[in-house]
């Protein structure tokens, strides 16, 4: 037995990987036995990883930009220039530091007035595969965050976390098409399910032809949903279609800047509170 | 062991490099993706026990990083593997040209595999039709990206005594 194990190797080893792969797609159709055991504690080590390298990626930006790119320039430059080259490179440092202050105040600000139980989080790595659209912030459940929290910016709804880990949290971005969110047209009251398409903008369903529903309308969250507080801005209409069937197509751009997400506001509300009440809008 | 261990670090690279600096670049909605030119290298270069681990290992961790059901890439680069092995063994032909028809091929081949996945999990139908309409752009990009890459190892890569001579 041993031996045939032995000759036939390589299509053990063949089928045994594809099986491990046909379970692993099997038991993710069940929430409850997804990423237990080793496995949380590999997704803690790359989290870990991407964060080191998210850190040496921006440092050699800021290197390029303050030393590499100026060599040419640097080498015209007396002493006196090499002077102004360390203010400006402190200037540089202190305006990014101001921008991520003004950044997280802003977000801050933003959750007090809507009176929010919120965290701020810093983007540390995108999503690796072609199709689906998510991204890993470095905050988990060490700082109180939970599986479908809504993760904000001041400039709207970013999507709502899937996955937690101790110190890290996979967040499922709206534009990601495993995300539909509740919402309404802030103008006419409309409501519809706003759905990802892993594209730079969302779809607005169930929305019949007979509604009102223009393009430069706001699209707010609904509150019905049970994982977004009522009134937050999710994006702005963009395409208005009649053509075909009962409902009508619409394209909706969403209003955070989704592909260059640097800080975040994750609200830690559990999704059951948030049921019915107008936190936002009022 | 050592050859394992070694395996996970490679794995681990491509996967990192791909989740923190091609995940910044964005072509039209699209990214390359480096782990395709992984498996089509692995399938040319190494043996099958080597690359068979290595491509599930590269897919699984794909897999924890990605918004993607568990085993969802872990199953689609293991095939990926399997098919540039194939057709190296049965295409005499080698060289680079080669090299990036067969990173397009397992692209498309990839695609097509992940709608398949899509509609057996039950997934919202329309990244269907995204992937689909992106299709060949994302073969294409794949394919620049494996020209491009080669371009760099071989501007680095000192040339050996073979070469001089």
């Amino acid at each position: 037995m041993i031996n045939f194990i032995k000759r036939k190797i390589s299509y053990v080893i063949s089928i045994a990987l594809l099986l491990l792969s046909i379970y692993l797609l099997f038991i993710s159709i069940h929430p409850a036995s997804i990423f237990t055991g080793p496995e949380r504690w590999i997704v803690e080590f790359l989290s870990y990883t991407s964060h080191g390298v998210n850190y040496i990626i921006l440092k050699s930006k800021s290197i390029w930009k303050d030393y590499i790119f100026l060599i040419n320039t640097k080498k015209e430059l007396n002493i006196l220039k090499k002077d102004l080259e360390l203010l400006r490179e402190e200037n540089h440092r202190l305006t990014e530091a101001l921008k991520a202050y003004q950044r997280s105040e802003e977000l801050l600000r933003f959750s007090r007035k809507n009176n929010l139980p919120s965290a701020i989080g810093s983007v540390i790595a995108y999503d690796p595969s072609p199709w689906f659209r998510t991204v890993t912030i470095d905050i988990g459940k060490k700082h109180g965050i939970e599986r479908n929290m809504p993760v904000i910016t001041h400039q709207g709804v970013v999507g709502r976390v899937i996955n937690v880990y101790p110190n890290f949290s996979k967040v499922m971005l709206i534009t990601d098409v495993n995300s539909s969110i509740d919402v309404l047209d802030q103008r006419s009251r409309v409501r519809g399910i706003l759905s990802g398409r892993s594209d730079e903008v969302c779809e607005l369903r169930y929305i019949k032809k007979t509604d009102d529903v223009k393009e430069g309308d706001p699209i707010i969250t609904s509150g019905w949903g049970g994982y977004f507080p009522k009134g937050l801005l999710v994006g702005w209409v963009t395409r208005v279609e009649k053509t075909g069937g009962i409902f009508q197509k619409i394209e909706v751009s969403p209003s955070a800047q989704l592909k260059s997400l640097e800080e975040v506001l994750v609200i830690k509300t559990q999704p059951e509170l948030l049921k019915d009440k107008n936190y936002i809008e009022e | 062991m050592k050859k394992i261990s070694l395996n996970a670090l490679v794995a681990l690279f491509v996967i990192l490099i791909q989740s923190t600096i091609i995940s910044r670049i964005d072509i039209s909605n699209l990214k390359p993706d480096i782990t395709v030119i992984l498996i089509v290298f692995l399938g040319f270069n190494v043996g099958f026990n080597h690359g068979m681990i290595l491509s599930f290992l590269s897919g699984y961790l794909m897999d924890l990083l990605s918004g993607s059901p568990s085993g969802f890439f872990s199953l689609i680069k293991t095939a990926g593997f399997l098919q540039s092995y194939l057709i190296r063994r049965k295409v005499v032909t080698g060289g680079s040209l080669f090299f990036f028809i067969v990173v397009g091929l397992i692209s498309l081949l990839e695609g097509i595999e992940s709608i398949i996945l899509i509609i057996l999990l039950g997934i919202d139908r329309s990244i269907v039709y995204q992937i689909w309409e992106n299709l060949i752009s994302y073969a294409s990009l794949n394919v620049i990206s494996a020209v491009f890459l080669q371009t760099i190892i071989q501007r680095f890569r000192k040339p050996s005594l073979q070469e001089g001579v």
